[in-house]
């Protein structure tokens, strides 16, 4: 942020590296209240500031700072209260509760307004109304719409005796509804959400002016709904409207500007045919749009990079894009390569990919252990949640009697060629014994949980490197070594990119899965084949051991490459 | 035509002037333009209006203050792509350039002079606009009157600041001034008098969450 304001100065602000030490003053001053070294005090006024501050801390982009201090807040409130209530006013506990909610940490959110609400019984505070509101868009945030439905309903209730015009809560609650009207694709009761919402929109603005950012944002979510409920109405008109008073009256950065883009690029979109795969001036000019969204969104102060508003922006682009690119001409585009040293974000994105996963995994592996086994502390765990929502796996694995065996004798001053024991040297080794065995039962355990969830196979063919494709991405992570010794329990030592669908990587990695699906044998195909193919590969070794290569390049004889 | 948010404006083949395109259906234009050509009661004796390619064009309303007059423009359920066009604040001092250029290779440019200057006022309302400066002397301010203006150098995708509107108010007039009303104020006439506050403290509101549409999200109508 500090470059971003270098950047932009025009020379009548002050020095760039005043807003870093500002910055830095804050996150020192951060650093001491939860490290204990400011003494903390059980005044309820203290608890507003903090709270402000923290809310300020995370419109600065200081996201790390504005959780840290939330944290040291609400655990010196619970030591306070060890005895007796002192944080009574419930209005103090809603706030912590939608400042956790806007910085990402949903169960904690919920907790807090529960928290909130509670108090609000007590004192029978004028803040209910909200407090019930906070919760019902908690919960749809939380992918729980049912009970965000019940939180919007006694949100209503509540507002029926509720002193003030109760404004605020009304639009979340409305919104709320209309939000769950539209995802269960019910055109009556879209309609009545709708025409419910556009009563709250226009109080709303009428309060605040209807160039106030969340009445702005309410707007972009009416014109969204009422271009659903009547694709042929004005409501596309009034979504370009009010994307350009959004840009003008708040900037092309603001997070509610970002969302009335995405909101216009998304509906013109789906005017325009773009996901019945037409691909013309208008979709190609929406998902410029949408793109241009993306580039604000990464840019923003409000939402930035790693924001999970941004990466949603990003899987709507590769959907769109998916949908208009014609088979076989989407650009070869890597979105991000990990080094070795970048293992820990490999995996963390790699997670990602599996917890967003609505349908179907596919992988190809050489053992598999980071997916199969508990012990590695890599994948399993992820995959296993994935399995229980339903999510299907299916999994190619290299066959331990594949000739990449000949790699086993792995000390460099055995006899080469000996390959007679290759079965009792294949079933000595690490590979065999640490991977292999545990992935197949690990494998067998989770295929009786969840049999119509999992499916491996066992490939006989080497593989060039391993695949994960999910949905909307896939990775790849190719073998820099023929010698699979160093391929199962490590981290990378080549490289892996990711990309997405919209990349043609996609689809000519979805063909290679096809291909190799096809080409292996299923688990029960395998053990009842499995003393054919250790014959094989004996008599592929004795084979292998006439030629004795390696002995006669050590004796000079050949000459090393 | 090469930029979609400027137009040409016309009645019956005959070409009034120049205007802004904000969106595909909502476009402004200068009023003067109008009243000039059909009398102080345009709104009654308004003839057809078109654009270049033939596509109607009617009159929302004309205001005399602002300078300002809407037109909603009749796709009759045909779109062109949307614009990718930027829309931005204006700062003092900053360069400007006109989008339309009536005279080729003299493109009407210069700088900012006074962001928010008195434009129009009596005891119901005021009207600011940017009082521009500009390089060399303007012989018609009306031929560049429902152009855009634009930063100098200009951006791509482009950047519109306002529009020029007739030259007049409370200051004396140099004939290298030009006015134009900005994007900021033009939505303030728009929409609600009340100014927004940006940067006002949302304690205890959660933002809404803008969730992926798509077709196994959204499916198609009719299905």
């Amino acid at each position: 942020m500090a470059e971003r304001a270098a950047e932009e100065d025009d020379g009548t602000s002050p020095p760039s590296h005043s807003t870093q030490e500002i910055e830095d003053l804050l996150t020192d001053y951060v650093s001491r209240v939860s490290t204990g070294a400011t003494p903390w005090e059980s005044d309820p006024k203290d608890v507003v500031v903090y709270t402000g501050l923290a809310q300020l801390l995370l419109g600065l982009g200081l996201k790390q700072e504005s959780v840290d201090l939330t944290h040291t807040i609400l655990r010196n409130m619970e030591l306070v209260e060890v005895d007796e209530i002192v944080y009574s006013d419930a209005e103090l506990w809603n706030h912590l509760g939608a400042l956790l909610a806007e910085q990402g940490d949903l169960v904690r959110a919920k907790a807090t307004l529960v928290c909130a609400l509670n108090r609000s019984h007590r004192d029978q505070a004028p803040e209910k109304p909200a407090i019930l509101a906070n919760l019902s868009e908690t919960c749809l945030q939380m992918g729980d719409p049912q009970t965000a439905a019940v939180w919007a309903a006694k949100t209503l209730d509540a507002l029926k005796h509720a002193w003030g015009d109760g404004l605020d809560a009304r639009l979340t609650a409305d919104r709320v509804r209309l939000t769950i009207a539209r995802s269960r694709h019910d055109a009556t009761a879209l309609r009545d959400a709708v025409g419910r919402f556009a009563e709250s929109v226009r109080l709303f603005a009428e309060r605040e002016g209807a160039q106030d950012p969340r009445a702005l944002d309410a707007q972009v979510a009416l014109a969204a709904a009422q271009h659903e409920a009547d694709p042929g109405g004005r409501a596309l008109s009034e979504l370009e409207y009010l994307h350009v008073a959004a840009q003008v009256t708040l900037g092309p950065e603001r997070r509610e500007t970002i969302t009335a883009q995405a909101t216009l690029a998304a509906a013109e979109f789906e005017a325009a045919g773009g996901w019945d795969r037409v691909n013309d001036a208008r979709t190609q000019a929406a998902v410029n749009t949408l793109k241009a969204a993306r580039d604000n969104a990464m840019a923003s102060p409000d939402l930035g990079q790693e924001h999970p508003q941004t990466n949603v922006l990003q899987d709507t682009l590769a959907d769109m894009r998916a949908a208009i690119t014609p088979d076989g001409s989407a650009p070869y585009h890597i979105e991000r390569v990990y080094l070795p040293q970048e293992n820990r974000e490999r995996n963390k994105a790699k997670k990602k990919a599996l917890r967003d996963e609505p349908g179907i995994v596919r992988l190809i592996a050489h053992a598999g252990a980071s997916y199969f086994l508990r012990d590695t502390g890599v994948f399993y765990r992820t995959v296993s949640e994935a399995l229980k929502r339903k999510v299907r796996f299916a999994v190619i694995i290299s066959s331990p009697w594949s000739t990449l065996a000949a790699f086993l004798p792995s000390d460099v001053g055995a006899e080469p060629g000996n390959y007679g024991n290759i079965e009792e040297l294949v079933k000595n080794s690490d590979y065999y014994k640490k991977a292999f065995l545990k992935v197949t039962d690990s494998y067998q355990r989770l295929k009786k949980r969840f049999p119509e969830g999992i499916e491996l196979r066992i490939t006989p063919m080497d593989i060039a490197g391993s695949t994960l494709l999910t949905t909307d991405v896939g990775f790849y992570e190719p073998y820099i070594s023929s010698n699979p010794n160093g391929r199962t329990l490590r981290g990378m030592s080549a490289f892996e990119v990711k990309f997405r669908k919209d990349s043609q990587y996609y689809p000519d990695s979805r063909n290679e899965f096809t291909t190799q699906w096809e080409l292996s044998s299923t688990w029960d195909e395998f053990r009842k084949a499995e003393g054919r193919h250790i014959e094989t590969l004996q008599a592929e070794m004795q084979a292998h051991g006439y030629v004795r290569v390696r002995e006669k390049v050590r004796r000079g004889e050949v000459p090393r490459p | 035509m090469q930029n979609k948010h400027l137009i040409d404006i016309y009645t019956q083949g005959e070409r009034i002037g120049f205007g802004l395109r904000l969106e595909r259906t909502f476009a402004l234009t200068a009023a003067h333009l109008l009243h000039r050509k059909f009398g102080p009661d345009v709104a009654k004796d308004l003839p057809p209006l078109h654009l270049q390619d033939g596509t109607e064009v009617s009159l929302v309303f004309c205001n005399t203050p602002s300078d300002l007059a809407r037109l909603r423009i009749e796709l009759n359920g045909t779109r062109d792509p949307l614009q990718n066009v930027g829309f931005s604040r204006v700062r003092k001092g900053e360069a400007w350039r006109a989008t339309a250029s009536p005279v080729p290779d003299k493109p009407l440019s210069g700088k900012v002079v006074e962001p928010n200057a008195e434009y129009y006022r009596d005891e119901h309302r005021h009207v600011k606009a940017m009082r521009l400066r500009c390089e060399g002397q303007i012989d018609d301010h009306a031929a560049y009157a429902g152009s855009p203006i634009e930063p100098e150098p200009q951006k791509s995708p482009p950047v519109v600041l306002g529009m020029l509107v007739e030259s007049r108010g409370s200051h004396r007039l140099e004939n290298n001034e030009a006015f134009a009303v900005s994007m900021a104020e033009m939505f303030r006439l728009l929409g609600s008098e009340k100014q927004p506050s940006a940067n006002r403290s949302r304690a205890g509101y959660i933002h809404p969450q803008w969730t992926r549409p798509g077709p196994n999200r959204n499916p198609r109508k009719g299905n």
